[in-house]
């Protein structure tokens, strides 16, 4: 990784002599295959490969940002001169502080499966297959779509302060949208799963259970509108506790946009509820080494 | 870059895959952010490469780089040649495209001030003009504003066995305010959006008064306005709920690939009557200026208006050279793709119900207790199943056939079918003012919508009150 680590450093480099007073950058490079199914065939079978370096550049607080493809040299130092000079631009922050100063980056296991790394897509592509043949097992009736993918990504953060991070990632999902019509009457469930890591991931299964959940929709009807008790499933309550997240970010509340301004330390939910933001899952979908 | 494009479309053919198509995109962006007096985000971002799609055997294969080297370009067709290969694993039928006359054509930005020329401080001032009068007209209750300016220039070029060479440049300014105004315990927000597709000139031609300031004394009036009720009522959706709803509700239904895949209402009604009669439903994806409009669409097809639903009847579908194929019809330049990343995939332009004869105060004449409902948020759609909801960012109260008191925070919520059969009366007032970015399969694409206000028989409002 110490070349993605090595370019980062580059960006931050020009940005720093190109008149930033901070800069961080972050170099990211990757590939995935993914297949698509639509009504019970393939629809098509991509492959995507990147690489791109972002960079943050400061002047008195004020924000440049510059993002572009390609993980080269020449790349990392055009994009820290152009980040330095969109900082110039800026308007000065006098309430910006400081960088991140290095630390010790915890690093978090399960993020990587080398087995996912180098998988084919033949192999993909008979993820998919076989949940359109579970669903239809279940009932021929199961017109099928979604699909599979898997993806590897590597990364390097590094800022002038000598913060230097990196971490390498796989991730893979299944899926399947089941649609049943009898007359006017439709079923439908979208049922996936995502992971890390292969022995995480549910292959099979996921088209049997769409279509079993499919099957259960058929003959359902509207509420009326009510006032009733109310039981969220995981992840409608997760829909519901989104809200309350983007109201804790500490830039919602410091910009006056957010409800819980002045409410730390107050009840703001039951006492059933206890919310926990962690990027520190082992093999959390969404776990990272550091943020950028 | 076409010469290249072209020496890789010759490579395909020796190849003698069934078909082929090079698209190689770029694009570059800035945007800056003016927040509470302060312009301290200044961003660019740049982005090129190639796309390629093969077919081979009736399969599709889909690979993309973001290298220019020519010997990575054709690593990236080998690719997509073995992922078809992938692909014919589980074929229902072999795809098979439309013919269409191949075109060979260049398309140049249409704009009078180049965003490119036009220096930052330029830029910041316009904005920080429609701040500060944001900020005097929200007063004591301005707690957070937003403005900011994005411009955009992209290029296309489409390149295909078939002879299709077509290169098309589009250049695109955005400005937008978001407002959050707060008294004690209650915060509301409102947000103004302008985007079309042109330079400079679009912030020139926009006054505070029309944009800012209108996001503020919305934001403002609705501190004082209660909860919407809850419960059906008569409605009547203002131009920017109409377009979100023909939009979530139709629009996307009538993407010939939803129709194909199982996944649409509209399976099965060509020829039939979907809507009241006064419903004719377009999308058009030749309008100036508009965000959602092209000339060329990604397969290299000129975009077109595309009557979908005439008097209530439905006409036809939106199509790529697939679908056109598989259902047997000219294909209409509807085959999108989101940057060289993606393939084409069918999507809308500009999509909108045509206007009427009515004036709004006689679509509410006889309504003794009704809705209004204005300021389309967000919307959402069960396509297989024909239901959606839409959020409204306020309501005004239609009382003995006047308009009353407002309210805030309204939903709706119905069968897309039933709602358009419903539709008692539209508007000779129109406005096509929606332009954001629709999401499909994980691309993201510009378009409008709008169209008149429209009268509805009944509709459920979920609200609090």
């Amino acid at each position: 990784m110490s070349d993605l680590l090595k370019l980062a450093e580059i960006a931050c480099d020009a940005a720093m002599r190109a008149g930033a007073e901070f800069a961080d950058a972050s170099v990211d490079e990757g590939r995935g295959v993914s297949v698509s199914i639509e009504k019970n065939a393939i629809q098509c079978s991509d492959a995507r490969q990147w690489a791109r370096v972002s960079v943050r550049a400061f002047v008195k607080g004020g924000t440049g940002w510059f993002s572009g493809s390609g993980a080269s040299e020449e790349a990392a130092a055009e994009a820290g001169r152009s980040a330095a000079e969109a900082a110039k631009a800026a308007e000065p922050d006098p309430d910006f502080v400081d960088l991140v100063s290095p630390a010790e980056f915890p690093e978090v296991p399960g993020l990587h499966d080398p087995r996912l790394a180098e998988i084919s897509p033949a192999v993909v592509a008979q993820w998919a297959v076989g949940n359109i043949d579970s669903a239809r097992a279940v009932t021929d009736e199961a017109i099928v779509s979604g699909g599979a993918s898997a993806n590897w990504n590597r990364w390097a953060f590094a800022n002038n302060l000598g913060v230097a991070v990196a971490q390498q990632t796989t991730a893979a999902s299944v899926s399947a949208h089941v649609v049943i019509r009898r007359g006017d009457d439709v079923g439908s469930f979208f049922e996936w799963d995502s992971a890390r890591g292969l022995a995480d991931l549910e292959v099979e299964g996921i088209g049997a259970r769409a279509a079993s959940e499919a099957l259960r929709y058929l003959g359902s009807r509207p509420v009326k509108t009510a006032i009733l008790p109310v039981v969220f499933g995981p992840l409608a309550s997760d829909g519901l506790m989104m809200g309350l997240c983007a109201a804790a970010s500490a830039e919602e509340i410091q910009r006056n946009r957010s409800f819980l301004i002045g409410k730390r330390g107050e009840r703001v939910a039951s006492e059933a509820v206890t919310l926990v933001d962690d990027p520190l899952i082992p093999g959390g979908l969404s776990s990272s080494n550091g943020a950028c | 870059m076409k010469k290249q494009l072209e020496r890789l479309r010759d490579e395909a053919l020796r190849r003698k895959v069934q078909f082929a198509e090079m698209r190689f995109a770029a694009v570059a962006r800035t945007a800056l952010v003016l927040q509470d007096g302060r312009a301290d985000r200044v961003a660019e971002r740049k982005g090129a490469g190639l796309g390629v799609r093969v077919l081979s055997e009736g399969a599709w294969g889909f690979a993309s780089t973001e290298s220019h080297s020519y010997d990575d370009w054709t690593a990236c067709l080998e690719s997509a040649i073995s992922l078809a290969r992938v692909s014919s694993a589980r074929i229902e039928e072999r795809v098979e495209l439309a013919e269409v006359e191949p075109v060979v054509d260049e398309v140049r930005a249409a704009f009078e001030m180049d965003p490119a020329e036009v220096s930052l401080d330029r830029k910041l001032a316009a904005i920080r003009g429609y701040e500060q009068a944001s900020a005097r007209r929200a007063g004591e209750h301005a707690a957070n504003l937003l403005t900011g300016y994005n411009d955009a220039r992209e290029a296309e070029i489409v390149c295909n066995t078939r002879g299709t060479l077509v290169a098309s440049e589009t250049v695109r300014t955005l400005v937008w305010h978001a407002i959050t105004a707060r008294n004690g315990s209650v915060l509301q927000r409102a947000r103004e959006l302008r985007a079309e597709q042109a330079g400079f000139e679009l912030v020139e031609a926009t006054p505070a008064e029309d944009f800012s300031v209108k996001a503020a004394a919305r934001a403002v009036s609705l501190l004082r306005a209660d909860p919407a009720p809850a419960g059906k009522f008569p409605a009547v959706f203002h131009p920017s709920i109409t377009g979100l709803l023909v939009h979530e509700a139709i629009g996307h239904n009538a993407e010939a690939d939803h129709v194909l895949s199982g996944t649409s209402i509209l399976e099965g009604r060509l020829g039939t009557k979907i809507a009241a009669d006064c419903i004719t439903i377009v999308d058009d994806a030749t309008l100036p200026k508009s965000w959602g409009s092209y000339r060329y669409d990604s397969e290299g097809v000129a975009g077109r208006r595309r009557v979908l639903v005439e008097k209530g009847v439905l006409k036809q579908f939106m199509h790529s050279l697939e679908t056109a194929a598989k259902m047997g019809v000219e294909p209409n330049g509807s085959a999108r793709a989101d940057g060289f990343i993606h393939r084409p995939i069918v999507r809308m332009s500009n999509t909108m119900i045509e206007p009427g004869e009515l004036s709004l105060e006689e679509l509410i004449a006889d309504i003794d207790l009704g809705i209004l409902l204005r300021g389309g948020q967000w919307g959402y759609v069960w396509c297989e199943k024909g239901q959606y909801t839409c959020h409204a960012g306020e309501g005004v109260m239609i009382r003995d056939g006047q308009l009353a008191e407002q309210v805030r925070n309204v939903s709706i919520s119905g069968m897309t079918l039933e709602t358009l059969a419903n539709v008692l009366g539209v508007s000779r007032d129109f406005e096509l003012r929606m332009p954001g970015n629709c999401g499909k399969n994980g691309q993201s694409m510009p378009v409008n919508g709008g169209g008149p206000y429209l009268k509805v028989k009944e509709i459920v409002v979920g609200g609090q009150g």
